[in-house]
């Protein structure tokens, strides 16, 4: 069996107060920022991994992104994949979920035998959840998004869907585009050994050299999302403190409550 | 209001009335003079702190009764949230004045029952004086109020690329002031030292409302006779601390933390000592046993994962970032060598974050396994602590005790807890007061002592005469009271007089 990942190197969440915007062309500025594996796609690689030790399959990881992305990649392998790809082009910067759903989908083309795709339900920096959905239409398989559990059975899996007032649970034939929530699985730590291999780990850079991609179809030529504007949010208005001892504060409270109707849902 | 209303449970028996009674005067001197918080006293505390910071309804006075040590209880008659100095100055010198016991207080997060006022009296609260006065890049010095809660201290320091190592377990919930107080200590102690090495200045109040000022921005001071060593770690018992000047140190480009899976002790010691022999210093070198591990897995929300072993490890290495992977790289194959199956990586934040939440929880992940607990936090020389380790193991077997250990290991410093699951209170005491005594017997035999961090503080009182001769104890008592002749400030602690 061979399962491929695909990964997305994001920024730390804990850097958005550093994070800035390029006001020409609205795209995040990732210089000097610290970067993490996207935590929903640490979920996909630790699922695959999980999936090679019970049946022993071949675990692939990919990710588009600048060179240092290789960092991510690296880890994947120090968790326990078994071969990592980075797709690294300037011609590829700039793109949309459609450009990179495109562009994907042709390097696993050139990957060729494969079983199961998967990846997190969507990036926590641009969380449009389309990537999954756009590669496994490219490749013309089918997806099943937001899975937090996940059966291999010989040609097919089952899996259960998180969706919003219950759960579905559906199977599914090989190959198909997978995409997982974080109740899938808890990732492992990277061990020391893992790591120490994965750094001298060869990763290949596949450019538009090698993928030979119609330049109207990748980057931002190819990508028809115009971001018009990006802005920081305005704060949420304060919350309001009541002031006094106590029976005034319950007071104050109990009014507050009955002005706003704020127990209608319970009638 | 009963003054010093105590609702304590377990403590009663070996703890604050324990089986050690200090030679010759009574604990008795100075309650018997000291008088109540009467409308006239509260009228003149409104004067000074202004109405709003004077609390006595039983309601909002009952968060001041108690710090973390678990079922241990005394109310203040009043509560005084303070703004400066000079407030503070003025109520040390009315309670002096009119012999009323006063506790000062920091986030109320000790174990040890430091905060907790035993005679009633004043809660002299620093929650209001919690400003960062100053951050100087220059001299690599912060001036804080008290009131400063040390993580909040942390995360403003890192925006300017310094660092403050102290981290205890409680950070986002302890001050500055009392962690100056306990002399606390965290994790990162083992290369970094705990808060006396970085308290450089301290303004304080003497009970007498005397204002002192000792040391300064300065790295060297070899001027008097050590004041903040001696403020540093009294608990609160000589001076009511109003102003910390900390040292700091350059902000790590960059950690890493290791979790070592190890199922003997032994290969504990091993890898312990020969960290030692390639001279490299991790900024932390922690243990955690396997049902401690166990305990604060089931409590924390999305644990990290980990294997399952007897003990585990965990040791961080911060610097440089070719100077970490080098010693990471030694320190994996120390492991190897001592036939460690794995050795796993905490290498970005979040994982990182995962795994220091869960160390940070273990306490409360305890209590909450067993509310009636009792724990000690006894530090002996390092080349000492697994054999120590092994012997908590064996005297727990022997009393068939359940204990939860985990601590510094690095620093010679072990928490241990011992946790009730036997349903019998009467013998479940006598059982852990035999254990600890052997205990503590063993870890003094070894030239350890009974506190690491959390101080003497009310419970652990008894146990002084343990570790202090009669003469020590003299010296510290004659100092307590050229300090507080009357005996007002955090009476009751560490000694009685």
């Amino acid at each position: 069996m061979h399962i491929i990942v695909c990964i997305k190197q994001v920024p730390d969440t804990e850097e958005l107060p550093r994070v800035r915007v390029n006001p020409e062309d609205n795209t995040i500025v990732r210089e000097g920022i610290k970067s993490i594996i996207n935590p929903f796609d640490e979920n996909a690689i630790e699922e695959a991994i999980r999936i090679k030790e019970k049946n022993s399959a071949v675990v692939t990881v990919i990710s588009m992104g600048p060179p240092q992305a290789k960092d991510a990649l690296r880890k994947a392998l120090a968790m326990g994949a078994d071969k990592a790809i980075l797709i690294s082009d300037p011609v590829f910067a700039g793109s949309d979920t459609l450009a990179t759903s495109f562009t994907l989908s042709e390097a696993i083309r050139k990957i060729g035998n494969f079983d199961l795709i998967l990846l997190g339900k969507q990036a926590i920096d641009g969380d449009t959840a389309q990537v999954g959905p756009g590669l496994a239409e490219w490749l013309g398989i089918p997806q099943v998004t937001y899975v937090r559990r996940l059966e291999i059975k010989d040609k097919l899996i089952k899996v259960e869907r998180v969706l919003e007032d219950c759960f579905e649970i559906v199977e599914v034939k090989l190959p198909a585009v997978v995409t997982v929530t974080k109740e899938i699985n808890e990732p492992r730590y990277p061990s020391l050994k893992g790591l120490l291999r994965a750094r001298k780990a060869e990763i290949p850079v596949w450019g538009n050299d090698y993928l030979g991609l119609p330049l109207d179809k990748v980057g931002l030529d190819g990508s028809p999302t115009r971001v018009t504007k990006v802005f920081v949010p305005e704060p949420p208005p304060k919350g309001k403190i009541i002031e006094g001892d106590l029976n005034q504060k319950v007071e104050k409270l109990i009014e507050e409550i009955k002005k706003r109707d704020l127990l209608k849902w319970l009638r | 209001m009963t003054r010093g209303n105590r609702l304590s449970g377990v403590f009663g028996l070996f703890g604050v009335f324990g089986s050690f009674s200090l030679s010759g005067k009574s604990g008795e001197r100075g309650e018997m003079s000291y008088k109540r918080v009467t409308q006239k006293i509260i009228d003149k505390l409104e004067s000074i702190t202004g109405r709003e910071n004077v609390l006595t309804k039983e309601e909002d006075i009952e968060p001041y009764s108690h710090d973390e040590t678990p079922q241990l209880k005394f109310s203040p008659e009043v509560v005084v949230k303070v703004k400066d100095t000079s407030q503070v100055h003025q109520l040390l010198a009315l309670c002096n004045k009119e012999k009323i016991p006063i506790t000062p207080r920091g986030g109320g997060t000790g174990v040890t029952g430091g905060a907790v006022p035993v005679k009633g009296g004043v809660v002299l609260s620093f929650e209001k004086m919690n400003q960062i006065k100053d951050i100087d890049i220059e001299n690599q010095m912060v001036v804080v109020q008290p009131g400063v809660i040390n993580g909040n201290l942390q995360r403003e320091l890192e925006k300017e690329g310094l660092f403050y190592p102290v981290n205890p377990a409680s950070m986002d919930s302890c001050t500055i002031g009392g962690n100056v107080a306990e002399s606390s200590s965290g994790a990162n102690a083992v290369k970094y030292g705990g808060t006396k090495e970085y308290v450089c200045g301290i303004k304080a109040v003497l009970p007498s409302g005397e204002l002192i000022k000792a040391g300064g921005k300065l790295v060297k001071n070899a001027t008097d006779y050590r004041l903040i060593q001696l403020i540093t770690g009294s608990e609160g018992t000589l001076a009511a601390i109003t102003e910390i000047i900390l040292r700091t140190v350059p902000l790590p480009e960059t950690r890493v933390d290791l979790i070592v899976p190890v199922n003997k002790l032994s290969t504990v010691k091993n890898i312990i000592s020969k960290i030692w022999q390639e001279k490299i210093i991790p900024a932390s070198i922690e243990y955690i046993d396997e049902l401690t591990i166990k305990i604060t897995k089931d409590f924390v929300q999305q644990p990290p994962s980990l294997p399952v072993a007897h003990h585990y490890l965990l040791i961080g290495v911060d610097g440089k970032e070719e100077r970490v992977t080098k010693d990471i790289e030694i320190l994996g194959q120390i492991c190897m060598d001592e036939k460690v199956e794995d050795v796993l990586v905490a290498e970005d934040r979040p994982a990182r974050e995962k795994l220091w939440k869960l160390r940070q929880s273990i306490r409360d992940a305890l209590l909450k396994f067993s509310l009636t607990m009792v724990e000690e936090d006894i530090v002996v020389p390092r080349s000492k602590i697994t054999e120590f380790v092994e012997k908590i193991n064996q005297v727990c077997s022997e009393y068939s005790l359940t204990a939860g250990v985990f601590g510094h290991l690095g620093d010679g410093n072990v928490h241990l807890n011992l946790l009730k699951t036997s349903s019998c209170q009467d013998e479940w005491e006598k059982k852990v007061k035999k254990a600890l005594d052997k205990l503590f017997k063993i870890a003094i035999s070894m030239g350890g002592k009974i506190s690491g961090e959390h101080g003497i503080g009310l419970v652990k009182k008894a146990y002084l005469p343990l570790v202090m001769s009669p003469a020590e104890i003299d010296i510290i008592r004659k100092t307590k009271l050229t300090f507080d002749p009357n005996n007002i400030l955090n009476p009751g602690k560490i000694f009685d007089l």
